[in-house]
C-alpha cells in the first residue's frame, strides 16, 4: 500500500528527505504480508511493516528525536486506516543508524548503496568500463553500488561473476 | 581470515548479491567461499522475531517484482530448495482522502478503468511498455546499456523515463487519481520527484506489477537467502557466517566484495572516503602511469545517499 495522498503530497515529502528534513506527513510504503502467508504471524493475528524515507544519517538533520517521527509515521498510517493504533501489540524501529549498525552496507541508513540518479546510471559507482572491476588486481565489486543498483534481483552480483569468469582462468 | 589459495573466489557478503555472485561462479565449476560477518545469510533478504514470539518481520526488504524479473533467478531450482512465492491478487492499493483507493492491477486494462478520464492516457503509456517488459529488463538489470540489446523497446521507455516523474505524472495524467498512483510508485526511487529520472522507477513498478506481479516470499524474505544458499551448498560452494572481514585476503584468487565501495575501501585499512564517492585511490597503490591517470579521472564522482526510517508491528 502507498498511503501518501496526492501527487503533491508525496513529492514534498520525498524533497524533504533528499533536502535533510524529517517530512511532517511522510510518504509511506506498507505491506501486510500476514493477509496473504499464514505463516507470518499466529492464527488471527497479523504483521505490518512499513518504511518512508528519512535524511542520511550523514547529510545533516533537523533535531527531530525518532519518537517524533514514530508519532509522524503512525498518524499518517492512521490518517488511511482509522483505530490502527488501537490494533498495535508491539512495534519494532528502526531508524538510519540502525541500518548502518545492522548492515555496514548501509551507509547513513542508505539501503541501495548510493542514489540511483540519471549519473549514477552510466557511472556506477565511478564512470568506468567495467563497473565491477577495481584497481586492485583480483577485487571486484558486486554489491547494490554496481549496476543496476538496489533491490532484491541479484544482478550486481551476476554480472560482477560473469566478469571474473570471462578476465580470469580457472 | 580464508586461505586464499584453496578457491576460486572469496566473496564477502551473504546477501542476495554476494551468494548471486557465488551461485554464478558455483554454476561455472569454479570453488567459492562467501563469508558473512553477521551470524546468518541474508543482507537485505532477513526476516526475523522483531516484536513478539510468533511474529516473523522483514528485517528490510518485503516485496520482490524484480526477483521476478531477473534473468540471475528466473534460471534457478530455487523452489527445490525452499522457496516459494505468494502472488497477492492485487499488487497496489493507494488510499486516498476521500476514502476511496486507486488500484494497480494485475492487468492494464483493468487499472486503466478505475483511472476515469485517464484511462486512455494509462493504456497509451502502459500497455506498449508491458509488452516489451521483457526487452527492457534485459537491457536495465544490468551494466549501462551501451549499445542496447534492444534499442527500440529501450528508447521508447527511456523518452519517459528520463523525466522526473511529477513533470511525466502532470503531462501524462489530467486527474489527480491517475497523478497519485504514478507519484507513489515513482517515490520508490529515493528521489525527489523533480529530478530527471525519477519517472524511470514509476515506470518500472507499474511494468512489473502488469508483468509478474509484486510477489512475497512465503516465510519472509528470508526464504530467499536461505534458498541461495541451500542451492550454493548444493554446488558445492561454502559459507561461514559470523565472520567480519577486515583485509581482503592475499593471493591469487579473487575476492569479490558485496559490500559497498566505502565499508570495502575500510577493510582494506584505507580512510573512509568523506562522502559516499569511490576514491580509487583509496582501493589500490598506482602500479602505472596510466593506472594512476585512470584513478584520477575516476575521482569526485559523488553518490548522494538515501535513507529509511522502517517500523513494523505486530497486531491484532
Amino acid at each position: 500500500m502507498h498511503l501518501g495522498g496526492t501527487l503533491t503530497e508525496i513529492a514534498t515529502s520525498e524533497r524533504a528527505g533528499w533536502e535533510g528534513q524529517h517530512p511532517q506527513q511522510p510518504y509511506i510504503i506498507l505491506v501486510q504480508p500476514s493477509l496473504f502467508d499464514p505463516t507470518r504471524a499466529p492464527a488471527g493475528k497479523h504483521t505490518a511493516w512499513a518504511y518512508c524515507h528519512v535524511p542520511n544519517l550523514h547529510v545533516g538533520q533537523d533535531g527531530i528525536l525518532p519518537h517524533e517521527m514514530i508519532e509522524r509515521f503512525e498518524a499518517q498510517v492512521e490518517r488511511f486506516a482509522p483505530g490502527f493504533k488501537t490494533r498495535i501489540l508491539a512495534r519494532h524501529v528502526m531508524a538510519p543508524a540502525d541500518f548502518e549498525a545492522y548492515n555496514p552496507n548501509y551507509v547513513g541508513g542508505d539501503i541501495i548503496g548510493g542514489a540511483q540518479d540519471l549519473p549514477q546510471f552510466f557511472a556506477r559507482p565511478v564512470l568506468s568500463r567495467n563497473p565491477y572491476a577495481t584497481p586492485a588486481a583480483g577485487i571486484y565489486l558486486c554489491s547494490a553500488s554496481t549496476p543496476p543498483g538496489g533491490g532484491v534481483h541479484g544482478m550486481c552480483g551476476y554480472h560482477a561473476a560473469q566478469t571474473v569468469l570471462r578476465t580470469r582462468s580457472a | 581470515m580464508s586461505r586464499s589459495d584453496i578457491y576460486d573466489a572469496i566473496i564477502i557478503g551473504a546477501g542476495p548479491n554476494g551468494l548471486a555472485a557465488a551461485v554464478t561462479l558455483a554454476r561455472a565449476g569454479r570453488s567459492v567461499r562467501v563469508i558473512e560477518a553477521a551470524a546468518t545469510v541474508g543482507g537485505g533478504t532477513r526476516t526475523a522475531l522483531l516484536t513478539l514470539p510468533g511474529f516473523r518481520h522483514d528485517v528490510c526488504s518485503a516485496v520482490h517484482p524484480l526477483a521476478l524479473s531477473s534473468r540471475f533467478f528466473r534460471d534457478l531450482p530455487l523452489d527445490r530448495c525452499g522457496l516459494r512465492w505468494i502472488e497477492p491478487s492485487l499488487p497496489l492499493a493507494h488510499p486516498l482522502d476521500d476514502g476511496t483507493a486507486v488500484l494497480l492491477e494485475r492487468s492494464v486494462g483493468a487499472t486503466a478503468a478505475g483511472l476515469g478520464r485517464d484511462a486512455a492516457a494509462y493504456h497509451r503509456l502502459m500497455g506498449p511498455l508491458v509488452k516489451r517488459w521483457a526487452a527492457v529488463t534485459e537491457d536495465l538489470l544490468g551494466p549501462p546499456p551501451l549499445p542496447p540489446r534492444h534499442p527500440l523497446a529501450l528508447i521508447r521507455f527511456g523518452v519517459a523515463a528520463l523525466l522526473p516523474a511529477s513533470l511525466l505524472a502532470r503531462l501524462w495524467f489530467r486527474g489527480e487519481r491517475a497523478r497519485a498512483l504514478f507519484a507513489g510508485m515513482a517515490a520508490h526511487a529515493i528521489l525527489p520527484l523533480e529530478r530527471p529520472g525519477s519517472a524511470a522507477f514509476g515506470l518500472i513498478l507499474a511494468m512489473a506489477g502488469h508483468a509478474v506481479g509484486w510477489p512475497v516470499a512465503q516465510g519472509g524474505s528470508q526464504a530467499i537467502a536461505d534458498a541461495l544458499a541451500a542451492y550454493l551448498r548444493d554446488l558445492g560452494g561454502e559459507i561461514v557466517t559470523g565472520q567480519p572481514v577486515t583485509a581482503f585476503p592475499p593471493g591469487r584468487s579473487c575476492s569479490m566484495s558485496a559490500r559497498s565501495t566505502c565499508s570495502a575501501s575500510r577493510a582494506i585499512g584505507y580512510p573512509q572516503p568523506t562522502d559516499a564517492c569511490w576514491r580509487a585511490t583509496a582501493m589500490a597503490r598506482p602500479r602505472s602511469s596510466l593506472t594512476g591517470r585512470w584513478m584520477a579521472r575516476s575521482r569526485g564522482l559523488p553518490m548522494r545517499v538515501a535513507v529509511r526510517a522502517r517500523c513494523t508491528w505486530a497486531a491484532r
